[in-house]
């Protein structure tokens, strides 16, 4: 298993930013708003628009990076309070300073992506809904890798994603599953099991670090 | 303003159901799931029906249309199909194109550098572990891809847009990861084009063909071209992209025995560079079919999911048996099948599930959107739902 | 380590924080808090849990003081801006970078009248109260006090110097009776100071120097604790003088 860092706070001109690393992965985010929306045909008069762009480590982006925004909207739109913003735009910038898998997969660059994008949107006052975080296993032979390595995803016959959110420091509910390559029922419940123990041993951490952070950001006040 | 509150006056506007439908999708729908039905008058759990066919427009296909030809020389489509369910037509082309296996790159230097693999062993089976470990480890060296491009008719030009870029990034992921196609049967035997003694075409392979180092693969490309969307378009574009590939025939290769070997003074100090400039040859009329792994072939059903806070229950007079209920017994989750309409395709609570009727998937996605919380039992029943729908569906391809 | 200390208050999203007395007829909901149930808040945002009852309200007021964010603009609230444009009768005004400009009507000023007005050029600032904030429509200045229909020391901020300090910590400045860097600076200096809750300080000295030593001594003072409070700011103060 990988470790793992976060960080928020990184970047000034932004209204949020965090860095999330899980081993050889390394993701920057930033947040921008609520801001006025860009362009005009993406208002939405109910909710708030998401803008996100995902750029690779090397080279611009492609359909790939595209694939992921696709993702992430989903996830985010349905951890953020979207009603609490109409008419206005929420920028999300990922940058990926370490790809750390082959092109081929997404798992690593996703659930660190939406780990660091929820310190972000934390570090950017966004209201969310919950507290949600990520992680990813391979299955190989009937076996569970949490969190594996590149090799070891090369080698797997089936990779699962989920996202949990965190109720009370423990995850609770699944908010997006995604799992590709040959599995079973049972393996995909197992797999579930191992991302949720996974994420409430994260976010023992990750709890740590905002906590410091809003504090940092209080220290006038003691 | 104690005046004005007096003089309000509520009055009712009463809609027809179409204009409801179009002010209020979701309360339309709501409205009649709690009758027991959807708003294409389907059941719940009621897939549409699905046509699928070749569509007959591949170069080997032998066609009436062609005068009975062998070939049908004025395209280079090697693989096709037509798919139709309900309002939408899907249509999938499959064009290949050649690849050197082992390319100059692999020996760089830097390109070792960035696979970590700086070993300085003259052993083949090394070497080919480098190569494997440069395309992309084992996954890559066992499982072939297809390149995708999705196109849904709008009646606008533009570039693709994030649903079609999505769908077609998505196709190339399931492909890939399912093992649905096996590297080795991209892999091109490359036969040398001769004349014999007595003066017959000839085509030589394996030890007779020495001057070939090099090794090609085939490099597949889908075009799916979408008309009439009407809801969630994976499961047909999915099934069009099999049926297509089931289709799919390669055609034999081979090179131009005149262009085998080129040797030529070129390069800064006139230096002599060998190189090995091939012109390959594919046969208009030869071919073998592309075999899949019959045991990846997968049926894709994607599943909405729709919330009733307080479902009345003398409302459902039909045996609906897919309802399912929570330990509360006030908030029920009804899994709708093959979603259609405006109404439905909002629903952002879905399972998508790729199955192969067997107990095996090759792709499970689960997004909890804006619904309430998604359930293992909700799971399972799309999971077991999809098995069914699979076991009815594969053999049709 | 301060993260564990209960007494603060810490929260983030998805920690459910019961209420004490469960009649919700009682309580009113600040900013980042939403009711999850009868009896129990949810954050929507990670920050310091504040409940307050004000003697003499008969409602018990909880919300979540963030620090991070951006400003959304309430009525009421003093905020530091820089005229961006005129059209008609509006200044345009920037209250914040790459938020939504927000308008001024040349008339919100005290006894303003179609000859007699204050006449505001490009560029410069204003300390003015948001006087409406309704939905889908720009958001309004207003440099007239509500109460008393004066100028209550709204207007054109002539010279001086304008800098970013979180928005959190301009509320504390704003509203914190002798807030300590404050009291502290008054003992040595002479400053004029204007304070927006949307994190912009206005600030202006003698001279150039004494002005940016004030701004220094604000800006830095987001980082140091109420008792290092002193010792820095006779630290630069000395540092300035030498220079």
């Amino acid at each position: 298993m990988s470790a793992y860092t976060a960080k928020q706070n990184i970047l000034q001109q932004v209204d949020g930013s965090a860095t999330f690393q899980f081993s050889t992965t390394k993701i920057i985010s930033s947040i921008t708003g609520p801001i006025e929306v860009a362009r005009p045909r993406n208002e939405k008069p109910t909710e708030a628009f998401l803008s996100i762009s995902v750029r690779p480590s090397t080279g611009t982006p492609t359909t790939r990076e595209a694939f992921l925004e696709v993702k992430l909207k989903k996830i985010l739109s349905c951890m953020i309070n979207m009603e609490q913003y109409p008419l206005s735009e929420i920028q999300i910038v990922v940058q990926i300073l370490e790809s750390g898998e082959r092109e081929q997969f997404t798992c690593m660059e996703l659930a660190c992506a939406v780990n660091s994008l929820y310190l972000a949107l934390l570090n950017a006052g966004i209201s969310l809904k919950a507290s949600f975080l990520s992680s990813f296993c391979a299955s190989k032979d009937d076996n569970i890798i949490v969190r594996p390595t590149k090799e070891e995803l090369d080698t797997s016959t089936a990779n699962h994603l989920s996202v949990f959110s965190i109720s009370d420091g423990k995850a609770d509910e699944l908010i997006y599953s995604d799992s590709i390559g040959k599995t079973t029922e049972t393996e995909l419940f197992s797999a579930l099991a191992a991302i949720s123990s996974d994420v409430n041993k994260i976010n023992e951490t990750v709890r740590e670090v905002i906590l410091q952070s809003v504090v940092d950001d209080y220290v006038w006040k003691f | 303003m104690s005046q004005n509150i007096e003089n309000v006056q509520l009055k009712g506007v009463i809609f027809s159901p179409s204009e409801l439908a179009l002010v209020a999708p979701d309360i339309t729908l709501t409205k009649y799931i709690k009758a027991g039905y959807r708003p294409s008058l389907r059941r719940f759990n009621e897939f549409k029906p699905m046509i699928i066919s070749t569509a007959g427009i591949s170069r080997y296909d032998i066609s009436l249309l062609n005068d009975g030809k062998k070939i049908n020389e004025l395209t280079t489509v090697i693989g096709s199909s037509s798919i139709k369910c309900g309002g939408t037509s899907t249509i999938c082309t499959i064009s290949a194109g050649l690849v050197e296996d082992n390319f100059e790159a692999v020996n760089d230097y830097r390109m070792r550098l960035d696979a970590d693999i700086i070993v300085n062993n003259d052993d083949k089976n090394e070497e080919n572990e480098e190569i494997d470990n440069i395309l992309g480890g084992n996954l890559i060296n066992k499982n072939g891809c297809v390149y995708p491009v999705i196109e849904i008719a709008k009646g606008t030009t533009g570039p693709p847009g994030d649903e079609e870029i999505g769908l077609g990034e998505k196709l190339y992921e399931t492909i890939l990861h399912s093992g649905l196609i096996n590297r080795e049967e991209l892999k091109v035997d490359v036969g040398l084009k001769s004349i014999d003694e007595n003066g017959n075409e000839i085509i030589l392979r394996g030890d007779d063909v020495g001057v070939i180092k090099k090794k090609f693969s085939f490099v597949i490309y889908a075009r799916i071209q979408v008309f009439g969307k009407t809801g969630p378009l994976f499961d047909q574009c999915y099934a069009s992209l099999v049926k297509a590939l089931s289709d799919t025939k390669l055609p034999e290769v081979y090179l131009n025995e005149r262009e085998s070997n080129l040797r030529t003074k070129s390069g800064k100090r006139n230096a002599n560079i060998n190189i090995q400039s091939y012109d390959l040859v594919c046969d208009s009329v030869k071919y073998r079919k592309l075999k899949l792994r019959k045991d990846r072939i997968c049926w894709s059903s994607t599943f909405g999911i729709v919330d009733l806070s307080s479902l009345n229950k003398e409302d459902n007079e039909g045996d609906i048996d897919i309802i399912t209920e929570t330990e509360e017994d006030i908030e029920q989750s009804i899994l709708l099948t093959d979603l259609e309409g405006e109404a439905e395709n909002n629903l952002s609570k879905r399972i998508s599930v790729l199955s192969n009727g067997e107990g095996f998937f090759t792709s499970i996605t689960i997004e909890k959107g804006n619904g309430s919380r998604i359930t293992t039992d909700i799971i399972k029943q799309a999971l077991e739902l999809s098995q069914v729908r699979a076991k009815d569906m594969i053999p049709k391809f | 380590m301060t993260t564990t200390d209960n007494s603060l208050n810490l929260v983030i999203p998805g920690d459910s924080i019961s209420l004490e007395n469960n009649d919700i007829s009682n309580i009113a909901l600040g900013p980042n808090v939403t009711l999850e149930n009868d009896s129990t808040l949810q954050p929507t945002t990670a920050g310091l849990f504040v409940s307050s009852s004000t003697k003499g309200a008969s409602k018990n007021l909880y919300y979540v003081d963030t620090a991070s964010g951006r400003y959304v603009p309430q009525v009421g609230d003093l905020v530091v801006g820089t005229i961006i444009g005129q059209f008609g009768e509006y200044y345009r005004v920037s209250i914040n970078e790459f938020s939504k400009e927000v308008l001024l009507n040349i008339f919100a000023f005290p006894n303003a009248s179609k000859k007699n007005r204050p006449r505001l050029q490009v560029r410069e600032l204003i300390y003015a109260r948001v006087s409406s904030t309704e939905k889908s429509v720009d958001v309004e200045l207003s440099c007239v006090d509500p109460t008393t229909g004066k100028d209550g020391g709204f207007g054109a901020l002539s010279g001086g110097y304008t800098f970013n300090v979180s928005c959190a910590y301009a509320r504390f400045l704003l509203f914190t009776p002798n807030a300590p860097v404050l009291k502290k600076m008054v003992e040595k200096l002479q400053f004029e100071i204007a304070i927006g809750v949307n994190g912009k300080v206005w600030i202006k000295s003698d001279s150039s120097k004494a002005t940016m030593l004030c701004v220094y001594i604000i800006s830095e003072s987001q980082n140091w604790k109420q008792s290092e409070i002193s010792e820095n700011v006779d630290k630069l103060i000395k540092k300035f003088k030498s220079l």
